[in-house]
């Protein structure tokens, strides 16, 4: 029989509660109200933001497109993809975060990117590029809503089939 | 008596400037001023050797050092580095395996992007006001990676990760 594991509890040295004193307000509305509010006066940021993130991205698929699908090309495509599908909601765009999961999902395992269609992955991109144009916001929109599942199905087919 | 949120030190990773410049702007709308930004795990460790933050929040995807390594590195506490100071891990992830890597690295708590204002506050109280104990094993050093301890459970052990309230064993 193998031996438990064992180990010991340490209580936290200096908690920040000493040093902060007081209650946290970040449990009260107020504090919230507050830090949207500050979010909130980045707005006007935000397109040129996402163009910003997008030109990352759009670059990321011409060295693809130029230099093949190698671990470090579709590295720098992932980590772009992943960034708008992070940012894509707090940009007000929840459809470019959903669209780039879903370019996300098709290169999510870095030992079969070099497998992953270029016209899918063109696909994606095209459409995140087509949402901003169009000012698609979230897949209320009928085309929206169509391409991003015209897209996952791509993507799902895809992956089945690896 | 309000709280000194302003005396708090934030160090913030992230290899998307703009992503930094929403935290830092959801920090500073309550208060907290003294943040300090780095864009990879290696740079935010230089920081840290000079300026000992009280909270790091950090993301996952990075190079040369990602959120784990930096998260690892710190829970080592080489060179002066607090190896207590809490991690809070913004991240894109949300599956499974990729939260428990997290966990298991020594991250104290996670923010599952989509960033909002309401899930950093959150998190900010957590580890401020309800701070897990660390623990020490073979393995591991990093907080409890259970949510709360039963400190008056005195019955068997059956979690994946169990601590005895008595002796301050943990069974893993």
């Amino acid at each position: 029989m193998s031996e438990t594991p064992k180990g010991e509890m340490i209580p936290v040295r200096s908690p920040l509660s000493s040093k902060v004193g007081g209650r946290f307000p970040g449990i009260d509305a107020d504090a919230i109200a507050k830090a949207e509010a500050a979010l909130a006066s980045l707005a006007d940021n935000f397109t040129q933001w996402l163009e910003e993130e997008i030109t990352k991205l759009e670059k990321a698929r011409q060295v693809v497109h130029d230099e093949g699908l190698s671990a470090d090309n579709t590295e720098k495509l992932y980590i772009s993809a992943h960034d708008l599908k992070g940012l894509g909601t707090t940009y007000q765009f929840p459809i470019i975060t959903r669209l780039a999961a879903s370019l996300c999902r098709l290169i999510d395992e870095p030992a079969r990117r070099s497998k992953a269609p270029l016209l899918i992955i063109d696909a994606h991109i095209d459409a995140i590029k087509a949402a901003v144009r169009a000012n698609i916001r979230d897949d209320s929109h009928p085309v929206g809503k169509t391409l991003a599942e015209e897209l996952e199905a791509n993507v799902k087919q895809f992956l089945a089939s690896e | 008596m309000s709280a000194k949120l302003g005396a708090l030190r934030v160090l913030l990773i992230d290899d998307n400037a703009n992503m930094r410049s929403i935290i830092a702007a959801i920090l500073e709308g309550i208060g907290i001023k003294d943040v300090r930004h780095a864009k990879d795990g290696e740079v935010g460790l230089g920081v840290l050797r000079e300026w000992p933050a009280d909270i790091a929040i950090i993301d996952y995807l990075m190079s040369p050092i990602d959120g784990l390594e930096f998260t690892r590195k710190i829970r080592l506490g080489r060179g002066a580095l607090n190896n207590q100071m809490p991690i809070i891990m913004v991240t894109g992830y949300a599956d499974r395996v990729r939260v428990l890597e997290a966990r298991d690295a020594g991250v104290t708590e996670l923010v599952v992007k989509p960033v909002t204002a309401n899930a950093v506050l959150t998190r900010l109280n957590q580890v401020i006001y309800k701070p897990r104990s660390f623990v020490r094993t073979d393995s591991y050093y990093g907080p409890d990676r259970r949510r709360r301890s039963d400190l008056i459970y005195d019955g068997p052990l059956r979690r994946r990760l169990d601590i005895n309230p008595r002796t301050g064993v943990v069974h893993l």
